[in-house]
């Protein structure tokens, strides 16, 4: 599966994920650029489509994930360990709080903090918007968009990869939770199509959340230095981040990448606490506990409406 | 995969309520915080315009809102800042999950993988702007996460399977385990009385293990051999020992004895540094079979005693049948 070359460069992949990923991704990219006008009705075309014809699906399959995770968990199953039995966790609680608050954060956060809840007041989905009602609705919708469906599709993707690679030793990828279905196949070309499967998700969703952020830095830089708001200035500034990125992975600085990302919930929380003060103190602590009590009540009836 | 990489070691329920809520939660309070606060500008303080601002420029709606707000240079250069910081590490952490789903799950494949990969990144956020700017990418993202939806039901399937072959499991050894002990000689029972008494250090256990588990596997596995079966002994570095049966299209048998640390009694005190907590420690020689440790110590049993053990786990493995379709870290 995978080859190891003892001279310059070393290569340690498996061939069929690596290169059909690869290929597909770029041809992507390659039609983009080639015919942008083309590419973007695609687009919207796909988007429609998928939302009416596919839109069920999606819904009733997040409603089954959170479900499944929470029966699990209530369940006697609950009780195995993400490891061999007697291992302990490799981190304390406080640790792994901190780094799930961290994995919690993120530029979608930052983009849509503002942005979603007014939104959802001046247009929401049922009822007038400007109003009292529209603007506790409007935080009840943006709750739901963000709270605990979304985790639970986190949770059900990492839970399979813990489970299976770190209590049965199998390789730390998706298709390992196929195991028990196909045995030894997965490492075959079913294994094989779903990694690529994977590995196309997580390369559009990264993708799309550096898009976001960079949209969001060129209009911060606007803000502040007068910087237009252009395609060209987006992808400049994207080159230049990658290439900060890219910099920081080929120096192997990933210890300090981890630091960073401290650093980055540390201000962030910083920011937070700015709001919360400046703000309208009182009157937002209250809503958070209302926010959070119409979420929960709610949860169930906005779970499956379409 | 990041939550995946950090839970090892977790409970399923564990995992679940601090993965569901933690994350959740911060998620809830920064909402709150920025929208309603916004919302408030909107309602209260008549602030008509951010509403308008954000309808026509979502992404600038941050920073309309934090003008509304004292020091809002600074808090601007500092959102700034963070979604740069933020594009770094999602750039990175996405760049390491693509390099190990395309080299089969390691995390030490050569740098210019990741390097590559982390390009990529950036190539395609950059050509997806071009074709059409947000709407491309979102498009893009629940395009592919269609597939990968029904690739996830697969994966819950294979999950709730295996968790029900292991709670078969649990119940049939639960059923099956008996106190291991040889008959033994008069001056024995002293022996293992004082051999519970004593608390061994990590040298002693490991001193057992070579001089008796060792041999003692070496005897079950020679007869083992003279019955026609494949079987062998091994030993590391750690100190561990093991014997393996290879049974061919049958599940193999694994018993294995690692010198394992165990908490000191409570009335010892705790010391919080790690160095001088493994000083303290006592080890015990405990059993594993291949689903994992089964929690019992054979430190200071005679040989003939640990041939007992490995001959009475030897006969509770489980057959094939339902079992085939787990990996062969959990058939014992």
């Amino acid at each position: 599966m995978s080859e190891e070359t003892k001279s310059r460069p070393r290569i340690e992949i498996n061939p069929p994920v690596f290169i059909l990923s690869g290929v597909l991704t770029l041809a992507t990219v390659a039609f983009a650029v080639a015919a942008p006008d083309t590419a973007a009705t695609l687009f919207e075309a796909t988007s429609g489509w998928i939302t009416r014809s596919a839109g069920w699906f999606y819904v009733l399959a997040v409603a089954g994930f959170l479900t499944f995770v929470i029966v699990l968990a209530v369940s006697d199953y609950g009780r195995i360990k993400l490891g061999p039995d007697h291992s302990e966790p490799d981190y304390s609680y406080r640790s792994w709080f901190a780094m799930l608050f961290s994995a919690g954060m993120g530029i979608g956060l930052m983009f849509f903090g503002v942005a979603e809840p007014v939104m959802h007041y001046a247009t929401p989905p049922v009822g007038e918007g400007g109003t009292v009602a529209a603007a506790r609705d409007a935080m009840r919708i943006t709750f739901f968009h963000w709270g605990v469906h979304a985790w639970a599709i986190y949770a059900v993707v990492a839970l399979a990869l813990a489970y299976f690679s770190f209590r049965h030793e199998l390789p730390l990828t998706i298709r390992s939770a196929l195991y028990p279905l196909i045995g030894e196949r997965i490492h075959g070309p079913i294994g094989h199509a779903v990694d690529i499967f994977a590995v196309l998700g997580t390369i559009f969703g990264v993708a799309t959340s550096l898009g976001l952020g960079v949209i969001q830095v060129n209009a911060g830089l606007g803000h502040l230095l007068d910087i237009p708001a252009s395609v060209a200035v987006q992808v400049a500034l994207i080159a230049v981040i990658t290439a900060i990125a890219t910099l920081s992975v080929a120096l192997g600085l990933d210890a300090g990448i981890r630091r960073l990302s401290e650093f980055n919930v540390a201000l962030a929380v910083v920011l937070l606490a700015f709001v919360l003060a400046v703000g309208p103190t009182v009157f937002l602590l209250q809503t958070l506990v209302q926010n959070t009590g119409n979420y929960l009540s709610s949860l169930f009836s906005m779970t499956f409406n379409l | 995969m990041f939550i995946a990489r950090i839970s090892r070691g977790r409970t399923i329920r564990e995992f679940v309520v601090g993965v569901l809520f933690v994350p959740t939660g911060f998620t809830l309070v920064w909402m709150t915080f920025f929208g309603d606060t916004a919302l408030h500008m909107i309602l209260m303080q008549g602030l008509e315009g951010l509403a308008d601002a954000v309808a026509a420029d979502t992404a600038v709606a941050l920073f309309r809102f934090l003008e509304e707000l004292p020091l809002s240079a600074i808090t601007s250069v500092l959102a700034t800042v963070l979604v740069v910081t933020f594009f770094v590490t999602s750039s990175d952490s996405g760049s390491l999950v693509v390099d190990m789903l395309t080299s089969g799950g390691r995390d030490d494949s050569p740098v210019w993988q990741r390097v590559f990969w982390a390009v990529v990144e950036g190539v395609v956020a950059a050509a997806l702007l071009l074709a059409g700017g947000l709407e491309a990418l979102q498009t893009a993202t629940i395009a592919s996460a269609l597939p990968f939806a029904v690739v996830m039901v697969l994966m819950c399937w294979g999950l709730i399977r295996a968790l029900r072959i292991e709670a078969v499991k649990r119940q049939s050894l639960r059923v099956a385990r008996v106190a291991p002990l040889a008959p033994q000689s008069a001056g024995q029972w002293q022996a293992r009385l004082r051999a519970m008494m004593r608390q061994p250090s990590r040298a002693e256990v490991q001193d057992f293990v070579r001089q008796v588990v060792l041999p003692a596997l070496g005897e079950v596995a020679r007869e083992l051999q003279a019955q026609g079966r494949d079987a062998g002994i091994a030993r590391d570095e750690h100190g561990r020992a093991w014997i393996e049966v290879r049974h061919g299209a049958e599940p193999d048998f694994f018993y294995s004895v690692h010198p394992r640390p165990y908490d000191p009694p409570s009335f010892v005190l705790r010391d919080t540094s790690a160095s001088r907590a493994r000083a303290l420690k006592y080890y015990q020689a405990e059993v594993h079979l291949r689903e994992g440790g089964q929690g019992y110590d054979i430190m200071g049993w005679r040989a003939v005693d640990v041939i007992k053990d490995v001959l009475d786990q030897y006969e509770r493995r489980p057959a094939g049948g339902e079992m085939n379709r787990l990996p062969r870290s959990v058939r014992a």
